[in-house]
């Protein structure tokens, strides 16, 4: 085996396994060392690469593909994952460590799998210790919120076996684009299998529900892999879908709405995860050259600059105690170099000149307008505006930047975990100045100009006119402490009664029959092993005649008896057999 | 320059549009108390653990009469 060969994720699990295997001492300097290993692999991958694993003679399974999407998509899942490592280092303690190593594999191995069985497997393993990284806060909440995240993604990873099944019998097992065969059962069930994990409504509840709920840290690895994993599933299989144009623009709008009720900065950045992902997904869905490249970019610029937003919400809830911002305010001055990041990284995810998101978004604006599609476009347009309102002013003025009469007491963030937002948030800026660093590495290097004067009067115009109303109407614009219901709801309040009514009735069903079943037999065991019991105690004088106890029977009527029910059974088994 | 106006106008609008949904039209029906699921959840939980204590009971009583070794 070259080194060339060698797998990141299957590097990043192996690290995994080791780190829950020795003591605590070594977690530190292990979770570091995987993520550092496993970008050292990702760049010795090249266009050569291959791993087959031989199952059985008539089936090998191809563990790496090296195709153009699946290296943009690793590239930023290692780069993000040594981020990730530095910022959680102080956070963790080694079951957490090893389990997240292990969930950023698995995503390695997604992007990486050149074949649908090696690709569901990995799917599963990263649906499973993303449930371990909710259940880790070890409190009331985030076990529910764990329980109910596991069964939503059971319902998702099923219905992608079921699809992936269906196409391997049809197709075989390599990966295949499935855009052009929409009346097929394997389009459907694939695309709910990956529209759960892509937050496409209504499978978006989860993201607000569970993410907020899990570890510091967690969160923060959680925000980078799950989704983004889901669209590359959705550049891999529904690339070119048009229909999913209009449910990207869609997802954008409503959750950029769902953001703006929203109080804690954790619910409402997960919230954003999902519009930016409808922004991904509309990208993907017109399906041309430069709508993968815009949706793929996208993908890199958010998992960066999301990744900071949410590791200062992280730290704001470290050094505070609370995520909530009508708890929060005036911590500028307490937490500076949080602020600035923060600042960078939301007006990068607005789409500011100079900044990774207006690198990306332009690929994005740019494919939907060649395409012609005026409509989404515009809604994605104010998608960006809503991000603008609830990120950028909201969460900047009341928690940071605006004037606050109470106390805030801060402890001071580890240096850890501000050595991570600031090369996170030095990523986001290097992008944004030199894009074609970001356009070199897309699948078919589209290079557009994001510097000329139209496009960026263009964003300009965007963020002033956004801007205007908040600060008009600020009064409403107010958080206040409570909570928004979502497509969650369904399953934790209806889907709940209906499944305790059913299984109620269910249970008074079966306990009907288990007690007349029960006395039916034992009926029937006494009377039919008890011959005597058949005749003696008979209410039929002729029946009673016939008793054992009765000398005087009339043989006759017995032997009677007998060739009738013989005749009976012949009859029904000439029926059946006829049957 | 007109263009610039256009995206202006857009995101002007935009944005009051967005502010009036989130802020007007779904504040009523979407928003609950921040304790919305708990309270029910913690009320079933309470009504389990209850009923735990019951057959917990029951055991213990049926543990002293010697029923069970």
């Amino acid at each position: 085996m070259s080194w060339n060969n060698l797998h990141p994720g299957l590097v990043m699990i192996l690290f995994g396994i080791i780190i829950l295997a020795l003591p605590e001492k070594c977690r530190k300097y292990l979770t570091l060392a995987g993520s550092v290993c496993a970008f050292c692999v990702f760049w010795m991958l090249d266009s050569h690469s291959t791993l087959p694993f031989k199952v059985t003679d008539n089936l090998t399974l191809q563990l790496i593909d090296t195709n153009g999407v699946s290296m943009v998509f690793l590239m930023v899942f290692v780069s993000i994952g040594v981020i990730n490592a530095i910022y959680a280092v102080d956070l963790q303690n080694k079951w957490e460590a090893g389990i997240t190593c292990i969930y950023a594999g698995s995503n390695m191995g997604i992007v990486l799998a050149g074949d649908l069985i090696s690709f569901i497997v990995f799917w599963e393993i990263s649906a499973f210790t993303s449930t371990y990284i909710i259940y880790a806060r070890h409190c009331r909440r985030s076990s529910r919120a764990a329980f109910r995240y596991v069964l939503v993604h059971a319902f998702g990873g099923n219905m992608l076996l079921a699809g992936i099944l269906v196409q391997i019998f049809h197709n075989g097992i390599g990966l295949a684009n499935l855009s052009g065969n929409m009346h097929g059962a394997a389009f459907w069930l694939i695309l709910i299998g990956v529209g759960v994990n892509a937050a496409i409504p209504p499978f978006n509840g989860w993201i607000a529900d569970a993410y907020p709920e899990a570890t510091i840290p967690g969160t923060v690895y959680l925000g980078s892999y799950t989704t983004k994993a889901a669209i590359y599933a959705l550049i891999t299989f529904f690339s070119g879908t048009h229909m999913l144009i209009y449910v990207g623009a869609f997802m954008a709008i409503f959750a950029a709405c769902m953001a703006l009720l929203e109080n804690d900065i954790r619910r409402l950045l997960s919230y954003h995860i999902v519009s930016q992902l409808g922004m991904m997904v509309a990208s993907l869905g017109v399906g041309s050259e430069i709508g993968v490249d815009g949706a793929s970019a996208h993908a890199v610029t958010n998992i960066f600059f999301k990744g900071v937003l949410l590791m200062c919400a992280g730290s704001i809830m470290k050094a505070t105690g609370t995520c909530k911002i009508t708890e929060l305010g005036g911590l500028r001055k307490k937490m500076p170099i949080t602020a600035f990041c923060f600042l960078i990284s939301s007006m990068a995810i607005a789409g500011f000149p100079f900044l990774s998101g207006f690198a990306s978004k332009a690929l994005i604006m740019e494919s939907l307008h060649e395409y012609g599609e005026g409509f989404p476009a515009i809604m994605i347009t104010i998608a960006g505006v809503g991000t603008l309102l609830s990120i950028t002013l909201k969460i900047n003025y009341f928690v940071f930047f605006g004037k606050c009469d109470r106390q805030v007491k801060v402890q001071n963030a580890t240096n850890s975990m501000t050595t991570a937002v600031v090369i996170g948030t030095i990523m986001s800026i290097v992008i944004g100045m030199k894009p074609e660093l970001l356009y070199q590495q897309l699948t078919y290097k589209t290079m557009v100009d994001p510097f000329s004067i139209p496009h960026i009067m263009e964003y300009v115009a965007i963020i002033a006119g956004g801007a205007i109303p908040f600060f008009f109407m600020l009064s409403i614009m107010k958080p206040h402490d409570e909570i928004s219901m979502d497509f969650d709801w369904f399953y934790r309040r209806p889907l709940v009664k209906i499944i305790e009514a059913l299984s109620k009735g269910l249970y008074r069903v079966f306990g009907w029959f288990d007690r007349h079943v029960l006395h039916g037999v034992q009926f029937f065991g006494t009377g039919l092993g008890n011959p005597y019991l058949w005749t003696e105690k008979s209410g039929n004088l002729k029946i009673k005649s016939m008793s054992f106890e009765n000398e005087d029977r009339l043989i006759g009527d017995v032997i009677q008896v007998i060739v009738a029910l013989f005749a009976v059974m012949i009859l029904i088994s000439i029926y059946v057999i006829k049957m | 320059m007109n263009e610039f106006l256009y995206y202006c106008i857009i995101s002007f609008v935009g944005s009051i549009v967005l502010i009036f949904l989130s802020k007007v039209v779904m504040n009523k029906p979407l928003r609950r108390d921040v304790n919305y699921y708990e309270t029910t959840e913690k009320e079933e939980e309470l009504q389990m653990l209850r009923k735990a204590n019951l057959s917990k009971k029951k055991n213990d009583k049926r543990d002293r009469k010697g029923g069970r070794k």
